[in-house]
């Protein structure tokens, strides 16, 4: 399972380098963080756990039963929600999520924009869908899983929609994850006549587990590094500081990293902040990504697990 | 900026002190109850007159550990209890082994040895520690005993298990076989040349064990007298060694069950103690193997169980320490309220160096310890406890689990009758986990003497509860002014209502007039009950005897120990959580009482003992409660048991 998962990799990494550059990425949606802990972790969530792990490897799906949902403002000018829901059933696990982006395209020199710009605006009422299910199992000690996507982009009234496909691994080495990933298989859209590709992305990934620091405090750590179509490499971490003085009153702090976008246009933070209220099931989620200049992304989010 | 974190933390921390409980501890009559030392005797905690030397025994083979490697002074082959224990998985059991270097099939004999420094032969005790995380070794723990109990005299084994700590379970059959392989090296390290030739006293074992070693004592007193292995009679068992005391700390029980029965033991003498905040194991579950313990042989044998509040799970273990859920326990457990460690060994050190020396030395001045805690009150640390005893002598009137019959006893023409009772039921006697029981039955007896209507002071006959015996019982049991009445009693918290007045059957009854009837006159509003400072108070309560010719005694119950209310304890942190937990806030552990006749006869001189008749129970001292009594009986008891008690 591991060798023919290492298999898949390759094929991918091959065609991603092959491709590199050539053409813009798109749906939008796919190239943003799905939920808000992944958030604050700098998106190293490839071996993460609970509800938003379908936005990264569906082979996570059955760890957690989880659901969340989730407000992303960029700016004032762009809004992404999300809501997945992921738990075992019976021998399988499995789940749904949706990501809708709802933005304002400038469309200048190309119809797809990068996630760098969102906040920047423009004339063209525009959005970007994800509607995912996965399914996933346990085969001889490693978890596998597969996500399939509609995705959808729609600059000032033309839309576009295609088809994707996620597959993932993972297991546990001790007691810390390790999650492989292959996201975003797929043909890709055009917006008038002008293609883009999917934004195939290969991730690998450690999540730890539960770290005690003190009587009452925790640590957990995330590592990721990612393969982008457009040849970037990515590599990404968070950590996660928990405080819980009474059984099931859970307060967490939350710092990430992640590489992001060079150029004198981007505006990204490599830098995400986040935390977190949980009250035995329920959690309050906050995620804060600053921007050089304009457009900070702030997130909320509710999960219950 | 300070001003808007201001209000932020304040909300935060009173919402999070809003959720955590406060400290809640119940009145503390210790000042009183153990206010005066009864017995005359050198305190049991105090060290004794050997030097201590220390040594290790085992495989000399250990990965992990130093001392079991170059710093064994005495080699032990290792057993394979492959039989009696598995790993949960097959990747478990591989991770496991990788760390011990040895499987199942490979145990070590490994112990560490306080001993004294003289001739002998002494005693041997082995202590076994119970489930904890494998690698914060456990078996180091119990050098405070081993350090008293050289000195005094005995050899005291520390002995290693921590191999089957960790993530596996059912194998409490494994410790309590370990065990016995451990008694079986010491048997050859005293017939061998070497430190024990001709020093250790095989006829005078005593076992100890903590949490799931307490069970794993049982099991191995079990295991000790059995010709095979129950659960697979491939295997033969040859032990019989002279295991004479046994001493279960905070056990559990039930892990284990021989051919899937709870672990019976006989003829032994037993004694368990346990913390009312024990936050591992939160019912005293070890009542259970204590309610199973008989004696059949006409041995002097007996039994105690000691509950002590505020004591916790782990610290009769200095590894252990006050966190029984593992390093972030302080998350769930309210650690406030318990005493300090050093109280909770010393207490240990009363009763164990005393258990032993009246169990294996034939110390026989500490017994009546092991009756009543009050006769060594300043010995004690200060807080409550609650003792249940029996010993062989005791003949059993009513156990009440016999049959569902209310009126009869459990031996042979003993009958029943209660007077004015508002509760008279049988029943199996709860544990406070939910849906579990201490494994053995009482009677519920409810009264409120005072009489319905609107004059609260008006109140009838007290309430009684009797139990008879026949002539020919009486005779059988040689009951005489030797003999003391037995019983277990625990209060309850519920209070029944008034008793109705009696109709009187004198007058005309105006309601059955002819014409219209008239509407019932409306009830006056029940009052709201508050807890009053009565409800607080001990509950009083008296026992008589009566003789066939109808010479009666009596004597005030709480002479004999103390009938508190039911003691609540809250072991959780967060609000509510012992509510929704437990199935009660407070264990029920009827205190034992045991009250020479000898007594009544001094209270009313022409009763005569040897043809007592009745026992009665006499709710003259309370207005109202309920109370659960069990193990009723008479006893032939030993007198060296009966120190005066304390007036």
């Amino acid at each position: 399972m591991a060798g023919s998962a290492r298999g898949l990799a390759i094929l991918v990494l091959a065609a991603t380098t092959a491709q590199a550059q050539s053409a813009p990425l798109a749906p939008l949606a796919l190239r943003l963080s799905g939920g808000t802990r992944a958030s604050g972790l700098g998106q190293a969530f490839v071996a993460g756990r609970g509800a938003e792990v379908i936005f990264f490897n569906p082979a996570q799906l059955g760890i957690l039963r989880s659901s969340m949902i989730s407000l992303q403002r960029f700016g004032s000018a762009a809004t992404q929600g999300t809501f997945a829901t992921v738990g075992p059933f019976g021998r399988l696990a499995i789940g749904a999520g949706v990501q809708y982006l709802d933005y304002q395209s400038p469309a200048t020199t190309s119809h797809f924009i990068r996630p760098a710009d969102l906040a920047a605006g423009g004339p063209f009422n525009s959005m970007s869908l994800v509607a995912t299910v996965a399914a996933g199992r346990v085969i001889k000690g490693i978890r596998v899983g597969a996500a399939g996507k509609y995705v959808q982009e729609n600059v000032g009234g033309v839309r576009d929609g295609g088809l994707a496909l996620d597959l993932g691994v993972a297991r546990e080495v001790g007691r810390t994850t390790v999650g492989l990933s292959v996201q975003n298989i797929g043909g890709g859209i055009g917006i008038l006549g002008e293609p883009a590709r999917l934004p195939t992305r290969v991730s690998a990934g450690i999540f730890s587990p539960s770290i005690l620091l003190t009587q009452y405090f925790d640590l957990v750590v995330a590592l990721s590094v990612s393969r982008e179509r457009d040849g970037r490499i990515v590599p990404a971490g968070g950590a996660e500081l928990f405080y819980q003085p009474v059984e099931g009153w859970i307060f967490v702090g939350r710092v990430g990293g992640r590489r992001v976008e060079t150029g004198l246009t981007s505006k990204e933070s490599p830098v995400t902040l986040g935390g977190s209220f949980g009250l035995d099931r329920l959690w309050l989620d906050y995620a804060f990504q600053p921007s050089r200049g304009d457009g900070a992304s702030h997130r909320i989010g509710i999960r219950i697990q | 900026m300070t001003r808007r974190l201001l209000p932020s933390s304040v909300a935060l921390a009173l919402s999070v002190s809003g959720c955590t409980q406060p400290l809640r501890l119940a009145r503390d009559d210790s000042p009183t109850v153990l206010a005066h030392q009864t017995l005359t005797a050198p305190n049991p905690s105090a060290r004794g007159s050997f030097a201590v030397r220390t040594l290790y025994y085992g495989s000399g083979k250990d990965k992990q550990r130093a001392e079991f490697r170059e710093g064994v002074a005495l080699r032990t082959k290792s057993v394979d209890g492959s039989k009696f224990a598995t790993g949960p998985t097959p990747a478990l059991t591989k991770d496991r082994k990788k760390y011990w270097g040895f499987g199942f099939d490979s145990l070590p004999v490994n112990g560490r040895v306080w001993y004294p420094d003289g001739p002998g032969p002494f005693p041997l005790v082995l202590v076994v520690h119970g489930n904890h995380n494998m690698k914060d070794f456990s078996d180091p723990g119990y050098g405070y005993l081993g350090e008293l109990l050289a000195s005094r005299g005995y050899i005291l084994v520390s002995v290693d298990e921590n191999f089957l700590n960790g993530n596996i379970r059912g194998e409490n059959d494994a410790r309590g076989w370990m065990l016995l392989q451990h008694v079986k090296a010491w048997k050859q390290f005293n017939d061998s040349a070497g430190p024990f030739r001709g020093k250790v006293d095989l006829n005078n074992i005593g076992l100890m064990g903590h949490s799931r070693g307490g069970e794993a004592v049982a099991v191995a007193g079990a295991f000790n007298r059995l010709s095979h292995y129950p659960d697979d009679a491939t295997i033969a068992f040859d032990f019989n060694y002279g295991i004479k005391a046994l001493v279960a700390i905070a056990p559990i029980d039930g892990q284990y069950e021989p051919a899937s029965r709870p672990t019976p033991l006989s003829n032994v003498n037993y004694l368990v103690i346990h913390g009312s905040h024990d936050g591992d194991v939160s019912a005293f579950s070890g009542l259970r193997q204590y309610q199973r313990i008989r004696f059949t042989d006409g041995g002097r044998w007996f039994k105690s169980a000691v509950w002590m509040y505020r004591a916790n799970h782990g610290q009769w273990n200095t590894v252990w320490g006050n966190k029984d859920g593992g390093p972030a326990s302080a998350r769930f457990l309210d650690l406030r309220g318990l005493v300090p460690a050093e109280d909770q060994r010393q207490m240990a050190r009363v009763y164990i160096s005393a258990f032993l020396d009246a169990t294996l030395k034939g110390r026989t001045e500490y017994l009546p310890i092991f009756r009543d805690h009050r006769v060594v009150g300043p010995w004690l640390p200060r807080t409550m406890y609650v003792t249940r005893f029996m010993e062989s002598g005791f003949h059993s009137l009513a156990s009440f689990g016999e049959d569902v019959e209310v009126a009869s006893g459990t031996a042979p023409g003993v009958t029943i009758v209660a007077e004015s009772l508002a509760t008279w039921k049988e029943g199996v006697v709860p544990l406070r986990w939910t849906n579990a029981n201490a494994g053995h039955s009482a009677v519920w007896l409810g009264w409120n003497n005072r009489i319905a209507g609107p004059d609260t002071m008006k109140t009838g006959k007290p309430a009684s509860y009797s139990v008879s015996l026949s002539d020919s019982l009486r005779s059988a049991w040689g009951v005489g002014s030797g003999s003391a009445v037995a019983f277990s009693l625990s209060t309850t918290t519920a209070t029944p209502g008034p008793l109705s007045a009696h109709k009187d059957t004198t007058k005309k009854d105006s309601t059955k007039a002819a014409g219209p009837k008239k509407p019932a006159p409306k009830p006056p509003p029940t009052p709201k009950k508050v807890p009053t400072a009565a409800d607080s108070l001990p509950i009083e309560l008296s026992i008589e005897v009566v003789d066939s010719k109808g010479t009666s005694a009596r004597l005030p119950v709480g002479r004999y120990g103390p009938v508190r209310r039911p003691i609540e304890v809250t072991v959780l942190k967060r609000k509510g959580r012992d509510k929704s937990n437990f199935a009660n806030l407070w264990e029920m552990i009827p205190q034992s009482y045991v009250i020479p006749l000898a007594d009544f006869v001094a209270a009313a001189p022409a009763l005569d003992p040897s043809r007592l008749a009745t026992i009665r129970w006499v709710f003259d001292g309370t207005r109202a409660g309920t109370v659960v009594l069990t193990d009723v009986g008479l006893t032939n008891i030993d007198p060296v048991f009966l120190a005066p008690a304390p007036r």
